[in-house]
Parts: C-alpha cells; structure tokens; sequence
C-alpha cells in the first residue's frame, strides 16, 4: 500500500465517530452487596463500556 | 454574530498555513466582517503579508506582540494594531516567540493561557472571526492555539508526505481532543496545486475517500502572483485583484464561512 493510501486509512481509524451506542448501553450485573454483615448478590445496571 | 476563531495548522512546514490565513482573513473583510489576525508563529511571516519589514521588526523589538502579551500577562487588547486595511486588525509576532515554550511551562493551566487572554475580546464581540496563525511544529504553544480555537482549518500541499504529516497531526489532535473538546475540524484544504502534475488527480482521488473529514472543494493552484503580494506586504487580492490565487481564495473565504455557520458552536 502506498504512503498516501496508508496515511488516509490512519486518519479514518483515528476520525473514526465514537461507538456511543454502545457506550450508552446499560448492563445489568450482580455484585456483591454487604447487608446485615452478609454478602449477598444484587443487580445493578452499569454502562456496558465499564465492563 | 458570535465571534468564532479558526486556526491554520499543518505541522509540516511550508503548506501553505500563513498565506492562506493572510488571505482568508482579507476576504472576509471584503464581505463586511470584522477580522482579528493572530500571528502565532517566530517567523512573523503573517505579520509580514500587511505590514513592511520596519514595522514588523519595530512590533517585535516592542511591546505589540503575542511574546510579550503572554509573558507579561498583559492586556491582549493592547497589542492589537491597526492594519492598512479596513476590518482587519492584528497582534503581530515576535522572534522571541521561540523562547515561548519556556515562558509558559511552570505556568497553571498552561494549555489555556491564550484562551483566557482571548476571552475578554471574545467577549466584547467587536470582531466575527478571530483567524490564528501557527508555527510548523506541535508543542504547548500549538495547543494553546488549538485550545483558544473552535475550528481548526488544514492547509495541506498536495504531496504524499503532506499526507503523512496531517495523519500524524490528526494524532497529536486526538490527545488535543481531551483538553479542547469543543475544537472541530472545518477542514482541509489544498494549496500550491499544480493542474499540470497527474499526481494532484491522485491525491484528491485519495483526499474524497476520507470517510470523516470534509475536504474544501475550493482549492489554492500555484500561482506567482502570491509570491509577488508577498514581496509588497500584502494579500493577493489587494495586489492583484483579479490574480487566480486571489479569486480562488474568495471562493475559499465563501466555502469556510459557509462551513463555519452551519457547524454547530461547541
């Protein structure tokens, strides 16, 4: 590939738009709650990126 | 209207970055806006397309320039200067400009220092468009300018290490992005095409297939009469008012003004 074709597939790649779809979307996940002294699993939703 | 702020900025030397600045900046005069120019760069050569060598090197030597505002923290406003033309006003360079990376170093918050300094002017709304020449590199001072900024206009010569150089630059902007999130891209533009070379056909072929990024359909052609305005201090057009060069940077003006409006102000 030449330098010019590679230089403009670099800048696609890096003006490529953000996923924030994907970034918005939300997850539910257990984790592990204290209540009472005791671990117990609850749900929480979390944005599916922080995973 | 509200005052927007474009920067020229290719940190490959030579692309075309203050010329078309200097001439942007008087087209838009010519279609009633108020111009600030800023002259960012050591080589002066933006203070040098409207006012003669004595001037520029008595701006330098004295107080009226960018070096001297921002290590001094003075007042911006009073180092702007009238130019010979109507609308158009300036804050020339200084050649101590290469010593501003070390003025602004230990400073806090040393990215924004020109955008606070900017911000009363901005403010005051006396101008509509505040155009900002950089120098040929990517340092503290560049993203000041970008970070003072809200668009960001490319001039690029039609070569494949032009090319290279602005993938790099896109680089350097995504680090920029964190501290400048409101900065856009308006575009880039190609200078010093030569209609006699099959490789301009390529590049431009090559330029339209960049998915993201809006390519002036205006472009510079080569054109002596550049060099010729530039030996009288002044823009093209009011050397030579019906030079290419300075019919087609009309059209350019037309193109960013056009692109700036309908951009949405971050």
């Amino acid at each position: 590939m030449s330098v010019s074709k590679k230089s403009i597939a670099r800048i696609n790649k890096l003006t490529a738009p953000t996923p924030t779809k994907e970034k918005n979307k939300i997850a539910t996940i257990k984790v592990q709650s204290e209540e009472n002294h005791k671990l117990k699993p609850v749900s929480k939703t979390v944005p599916v990126h922080l995973l | 209207m509200t005052t927007k702020t474009i920067c020229f900025l290719n940190n490959k030397g030579g692309s075309g970055k203050t010329t078309t600045c200097a001439n942007i900046a008087y087209s838009l005069s010519l279609q009633g806006y108020k111009v600030l120019l800023i002259d960012g760069d050591m080589q002066m050569n933006l203070s040098l397309s409207y006012f003669s060598e004595e001037e520029v090197i008595a701006f330098a030597t004295g107080d009226t320039n960018i070096y001297s505002a921002i290590k001094y923290k003075k007042d911006l406003e009073k180092c702007i200067v009238a130019t010979p033309y109507e609308n158009i006003h300036m804050i020339p360079s200084s050649t101590l400009m290469s010593g501003i990376e070390y003025e602004i170093f230990t400073r806090w918050q040393r990215e924004y220092i020109l955008k606070y300094a900017l911000d009363k002017i901005i403010t005051k709304g006396t101008y509509d468009y505040i155009l900002i020449d950089s120098p040929p590199t990517l340092c503290s001072w560049v993203m000041n300018i970008l970070c003072a900024s809200d668009f960001l206009v490319i001039p690029l010569e039609a070569s494949p290490w032009g090319l290279f150089g602005i993938a790099n630059l896109f680089e350097f902007l995504e680090e920029a992005k964190q501290i400048a999130p409101g900065l856009q891209v308006l575009g880039i533009v190609i200078t010093k095409a030569d209609e006699r070379k099959s490789y301009l056909k390529e590049i431009l072929e090559s330029l339209r297939s960049l998915e993201n990024t809006y390519v002036f359909k205006n472009y510079i052609r080569v054109d002596s009469s550049i060099e010729w305005s530039q030996e009288e201090s002044k823009p093209v057009m009011a050397y030579k008012k019906s030079a290419r060069s300075a019919l087609e940077y009309f059209a350019l003006s037309k193109e960013i003004d056009q692109q700036c409006q309908s951009a949405k102000k971050a």
